[in-house]
């Protein structure tokens, strides 16, 4: 088929009314194209808040590294390590292509305009705990990092899609050490698993956010750049998360049953008043989590600013 | 002149892949050559051209590539779902619903 | 494996586990150059699998039994057994200059260990596993030291850093009952031959002692408290139960 060559710039699209109606007809959205100021700040927003939470967090998982009770486990450990920091790695390039650097990435969440997700105000005490932590908090980010690949922003897609690829190794560890530790572990072991279980659970059910009645009209529906109503994705990590839960052993919610009809979860209510006031607060594990975050950007400002010095030429 | 190694983009959501090479003394003309040579017959949502004097290259040998495969296998699903069934238990596939 | 290799595997071992460790610990620190960190992480991961490796030596076989004595014999060892070359005592998270440097005299001294080990029939195919991967660790640990080191203020702070290790690079190749062939005073200066390569364009600060102190002959390393406590905090839940570790 003969055409005209293709202009290297895309085409300018003043007609925000025409961008909103191709997504709506579930167009997408590739790197370069034009978009609206508002899709912009959109995709940004989401990535942002998940690009923080995949590197904000590494402190705990030093103390488990250096804590484990066995040198085998730290092999795994040192795997997810990586692959959460280059979780953030991709998403913050991303985010440069939009215009946004990492260092005002970085000092979104420095000066608390970004918080990190609710689970990462709880600790987690044991070595049992973990495993249980792991399984439930990592199972419901995949939950949102899979709905956010169908999202209508391609590049974004692609983060999550490479994402999920490492997921996938974090969630069978998790479930794998989990077993082990229920099943060949000493009463003591197991019990850490089974109360963690029972814990997190409660802790990752909020981690979806609350339903669509309680959340502030935020205009997703419009740019789809997020897909799924919070409670679509509850839904569906309880499906997933509780025959996994049972089968070590916990019955995590004694109201938790689903309807024959629909197919629908019910459960126990949530609080989101507790919520809503537990999420502006900040607890002493988060206090820990910006000290440590601080603490390392700064360490080695010097050696990037020297970097950034440096003439080009050798 | 330079080569420059070209890479398409088909549609919307793929990955770019590459599609050959072509000999030009810019890089507009590179896209022009490229554009006639690559994409007579297809439609196509992006084209790139690289100048081949600024792709670094990096090629793994056999050997290397096999230890790495060893080495990664505790970073593999696969590891721990087959410890899980050697302790007889099966977990379910990471879907929903 | 034979039996004189025992030594040198045991010390080279401690040394390969701590410095995965504590470079897995600095990638979990924020930085805006995140690509660096991920090298690392990547180096230190590199490093775990030659401490398994080596590992695998002093343990041999795939059984339980053999998995248990490798755990057993991390965490129910006391500090003071423990054969860590001096660097390789301290974690260095805070200080950005002093990890780098220590990095390096650390990638510089294993390619020493590595070459002279190279010769050694029993330990042939290991070591020409890590040659591979230490040549990638040490080109960047020395992009480190190049790049700052032309720094007019960032080359004072590796200078400081140079300061700061001087006394814990006295027992680099120092082997406890090592056998009469393993020669650390050869060794060294191989050693400071090749650091000094590095170095010399740059003028650091204290290279010089730096330099002079690498090539003498090994002496015992400070006492490191904060190694002392590390040990035993990475070893407290093992210790809180021995029975209740579970063998993967």
């Amino acid at each position: 088929m003969m055409g005209e060559p293709v202009h290297r710039l895309p085409p300018s699209m003043e007609d925000v009314d025409g961008f909103v109606a191709y997504i709506q007809a579930g167009g997408k959205v590739e790197a370069g194209d034009w978009m609206p100021e508002e899709y912009k700040n959109e995709v940004i927003k989401i990535a942002s808040f998940q690009a923080i939470l995949e590197v904000v967090p590494m402190p705990l998982f030093r103390r488990w590294l250096y804590m484990a009770p066995t040198l085998w486990r730290r092999r795994p450990l040192l795997g997810k390590i990586q692959d959460e920091v280059g979780h953030c790695h991709i998403t913050a390039r991303m985010l440069e292509d939009l215009g946004k650097s990492r260092e005002e990435l970085f000092s979104d969440y420095l000066e608390g305009r970004i918080h990190l997700n609710y689970p990462f105000k709880f600790p987690v005490d044991s070595w049992g705990e973990l495993p249980a932590f792991l399984l439930l908090t990592n199972s419901a980010a995949v939950v949102q990092f899979r709905s956010l690949a169908h999202g209508s922003y391609l590049p974004y897609c692609r983060v999550m899609k490479k994402i999920m690829r490492e997921e996938s190794f974090h969630f069978y560890h998790a479930l794998q050490l989990c077993h082990e530790l229920v099943t060949e572990g000493t009463p003591r072991q197991r019990a850490q698993v089974q109360e963690g279980l029972a814990k997190w659970w409660h802790i990752a059910i909020y981690q979806f956010g609350p339903p669509e009645h309680l959340t502030k009209g935020r205009d997703w529906r419009k740019w789809r750049v997020k897909v799924d109503e919070n409670e679509t994705l509850r839904q569906q990590w309880i499906s997933m998360l509780y025959p996994i839960v049972r089968s070590l052993g916990v019955e995590p919610d004694p109201n938790l049953e689903r309807d024959p009809d629909t197919g629908e979860w019910r459960y126990s209510p949530l609080d989101w008043d507790r919520f809503f006031h537990l999420i502006r607060q900040r607890t002493p594990l988060e206090e820990w989590y910006v000290e440590e975050f601080k603490r390392s950007y700064e360490n080695d400002q010097w050696a990037l600013k020297a970097l950034k010095e440096l003439p080009l030429a050798a | 002149m330079q080569e420059y190694e070209a890479f398409v983009r088909f549609r919307k959501g793929e990955p770019l892949q590459h599609v050959g090479s072509v000999r030009a003394p810019d890089p507009e003309s590179a896209l022009e050559a490229a554009y006639h040579i690559f994409l007579r017959l297809d439609t196509f949502e992006r084209l790139w051209v690289v100048d081949r004097r600024f792709i670094a290259e990096m090629i793994p040998d056999a050997e290397w590539d096999r230890r790495r495969i060893q080495e990664t296998e505790f970073r593999r699903p696969s590891f721990y779902v087959r410890k899980l069934a050697a302790a007889g238990y099966t977990p379910p596939k990471l879907s929903t619903g | 494996m034979r039996a004189d290799l025992e030594p040198i595997v045991r010390a080279w071992a401690d040394d390969e586990i701590f410095f995965a460790t504590y470079l897995l610990g600095r990638s979990c620190g924020a930085s805006p150059d995140l690509e660096k960190i991920l090298a690392m992480a990547s180096i230190g991961q590199d490093e775990f699998g030659h401490a398994e490796l080596l590992l695998g030596l002093l343990f041999p076989g795939p059984d339980v039994e053999r998995r248990r004595d490798k755990e057993r014999y991390f965490f129910e060892r006391e500090p003071s057994d423990f054969r860590n070359s001096s660097l390789l005592k301290l974690e260095l998270l805070d200080d950005w200059a002093a990890f780098v440097v220590r990095a390096f005299l650390y990638e510089e001294a294993e390619s020493v260990r590595v070459g002279r080990l190279s010769e050694v029939e029993d330990l042939a195919g290991i070591v020409a596993i890590m040659e591979r991967e230490e040549e990638e660790h040490r080109r960047y640990w020395r992009w480190w030291i190049t790049s700052l080191g032309r720094h007019p203020e960032a080359r004072q702070r590796l200078g400081s850093a140079i300061e700061l290790l001087l006394p814990y690079v006295t027992d680099t190749f120092w082997v406890k009952d090592a056998p009469t062939w393993w020669d650390p005073a050869t060794l060294r200066r191989q050693w400071a031959e090749s650091v000094a390569k590095v170095l010399a364009p740059l003028s650091l600060p204290h290279a010089d002692s730096l330099l002079s102190q690498m090539a003498s002959e090994p002496k015992p390393g400070p006492d490191v408290s904060s190694f002392w406590e590390f040990v035993r905090e990475q070893q407290r839940i093992y210790r809180s139960d021995p029975e209740a570790i579970t063998w993967g």
